[in-house]
């Protein structure tokens, strides 16, 4: 068991990505504590891996650090923060309205930095600790019309990624990120259809989608011991989509 | 208990010492069988022996990276020891730092040979088998002297930075065939490789460790060791990393977050 007792907070792990994060980080003997927004999925999904849940609003600080808080009254300590709550609604720069900006920016950036501001002080505390932002290829690598707020979101989660790093490295802290391509999540699934999903694949190299669990085993990676000495960077997890310059490397006869 | 590589066959190469030794130790912990490939014949057999020891199926072999037959034979070697092979990682390099004035067309052959030209012939040998694995993965470590400039590094940095993007070249022509293919990208690590001053080793030096580590230049503020790349080569080489492809990881304490 790769993270054995380790205590985790996932927030934004009621489904998706997330919840496959915090499945993958019990089936490794962590103890984990959810945090989201979405009270009773979230709750069933911390009682299907056996562990708590908090509702929360990550964009909140106070809420950031009673998500801290709890993992810290439940199990002593904190040793791993995953912060993947975020938000991808589709709106054109022209129609993007100063509020909307913020409420993307406050859940996807300021959410990372309050989470990390808050899991901070017991990690340096412990003299350890493993941070994982869910960071993205949009915004990062490449875009689409319509992700404006959410690109420069994504785009300074990698940011932050850097500054914390370096600002965290002498408490034993490393700060890393995964930077997720396409992921057939449950959203995924129930908004396109089949046609438009194979499409989709037929872009990447690996070709299919993502999987929540794919995105779980480089978070898995980065909290684990194998990535002590990695930190400051992100491991994109997209099949190869963003490698090549168009689809015609499915031309390849073989 | 079943390791994560229970019953795969790998073959590592600069596998006498340093990171490839470690990356043959790790892989073979998790139940892979090993082919450590080497030009220092004994040296590698004398690591395989130990590893042997620990009760890790490993094997060794003489291979020159540089010369397309010898790496076509370490692949068959280690087919026809094991009857597959599914990881290949290319290590094997020499170091550079002959400065621009002093680069000679036979030394800059050279290390292109031995850095860059090894990764593609490695991946010639291996492609007819990996194609046919079910979790093949190739890992090919790069530098982070790959992705800056540095000085004094001209031919090795410019090997490096190559196979970074022969990396992300054979990942989108091998993906279609079920083959990954990623890269990592060291910084500092205590190997032999790393450069002497004299005679004392490069992070030993008054200025490594007054500018790397005690001003924190270096945020993890140590150099590496080869177990610290070999963690992150078993993940790109596991099922951990099967939706990754093309990628270079960094391995280097932070080195390359800061100016």
């Amino acid at each position: 068991m790769r993270l054995q007792d380790r205590i985790a907070l996932v927030i934004g792990a009621a489904r998706g990505i997330g919840a496959g994060i915090a499945a993958r980080f019990a089936e490794e003997g962590a103890k984990v504590v959810i945090a989201d927004r979405e009270a009773d999925i979230g709750a069933a999904t911390a009682a299907r891996l056996g562990g708590h849940f908090i509702g929360i609003d990550v964009a909140e600080k106070a809420d950031a650090e009673r998500a801290v808080a709890t993992a810290l009254e439940r199990h002593g300590r904190l040793d791993i923060l995953v912060q993947n709550a975020g938000i991808y609604p589709w709106t054109l720069i022209e129609n993007i309205e100063p509020a909307e900006w913020d409420t993307v920016l406050g859940v996807n950036l300021k959410g990372t930095y309050l989470a990390a501001r808050a899991a901070l002080a017991p990690m340096k505390a412990q003299k350890y600790g493993r941070m994982v932002f869910t960071s993205s290829i949009t915004g990062p690598r490449v875009t689409s019309p319509g992700h404006g707020h959410y690109s420069a979101s994504k785009a300074g989660i990698n940011g932050f990624i850097k500054a914390a790093a370096l600002e965290f490295a002498g408490y034993g802290i490393t700060v890393n990120g995964v930077e997720p391509g396409n992921i057939l999540t449950e959203g995924v699934q129930q908004g396109r259809s089949p046609a438009f999903i194979q499409s989709m694949a037929d872009m990447i190299p690996l070709g299919r989608l993502g999987t929540p669990r794919d995105v779980a085993n480089a978070v898995l990676f980065l909290a684990s011991d194998d990535a002590e000495y990695i930190t400051g960077t992100t491991i994109i997890v997209d099949g190869g989509q963003t490698l090549p310059e168009g689809a015609d490397f499915r031309l390849n006869p073989e | 208990m079943t390791g994560r590589l229970q019953d795969r066959v790998a073959l590592v190469t600069g596998a006498a010492r340093g990171i490839g030794l470690a990356a043959a130790r790790v892989l073979a912990g998790e139940g892979a069988r090993v082919l450590m490939g080497d030009l220092d014949d004994d040296v590698v057999l004398a690591a395989s022996n130990e590893l042997s020891k620990e009760g890790l199926t490993v094997k060794a072999t003489k291979v020159d990276v540089s010369d397309q037959a010898s790496m076509t034979q370490a692949v068959a070697a280690a087919v026809s020891a094991w009857g597959r092979l599914d990881i290949l990682v290319s290590n094997a390099a020499i170091t550079d730092d002959t400065p621009f004035e002093s680069i000679s067309a036979e030394r800059w052959r050279r290390v292109m040979n031995v850095n860059l030209d090894s990764v593609l012939y490695g991946a010639q040998a291996a492609m007819p088998h990996l194609r046919r694995s079910p979790c093949a993965s190739i890992v090919n470590i790069a530098s982070i002297q790959g992705l800056r400039g540095q000085p004094n590094s001209m031919a090795y940095a410019t090997a490096k930075g190559a196979v970074v993007n022969l990396t992300r070249c054979m990942a989108v022509d091998f993906g279609p065939l079920g083959v990954r293919v990623n890269a990592i990208a060291p910084g500092y690590i205590d190997t032999r490789m790393a450069l002497m001053h004299g005679n004392v080793h490069e992070h030993q030096t008054d200025w490594f460790q007054d500018v790397f580590i005690k001003h924190g230049r270096l945020p993890l503020r140590r150099p590496g060791k080869a177990e610290d790349v070999a963690g992150p080569i078993l993940f790109l080489a596991s099922d951990d990393s099967r939706y990754v492809t093309g990628q270079v990881l960094v391995v280097d304490g932070g080195l390359t977050c800061t100016y």
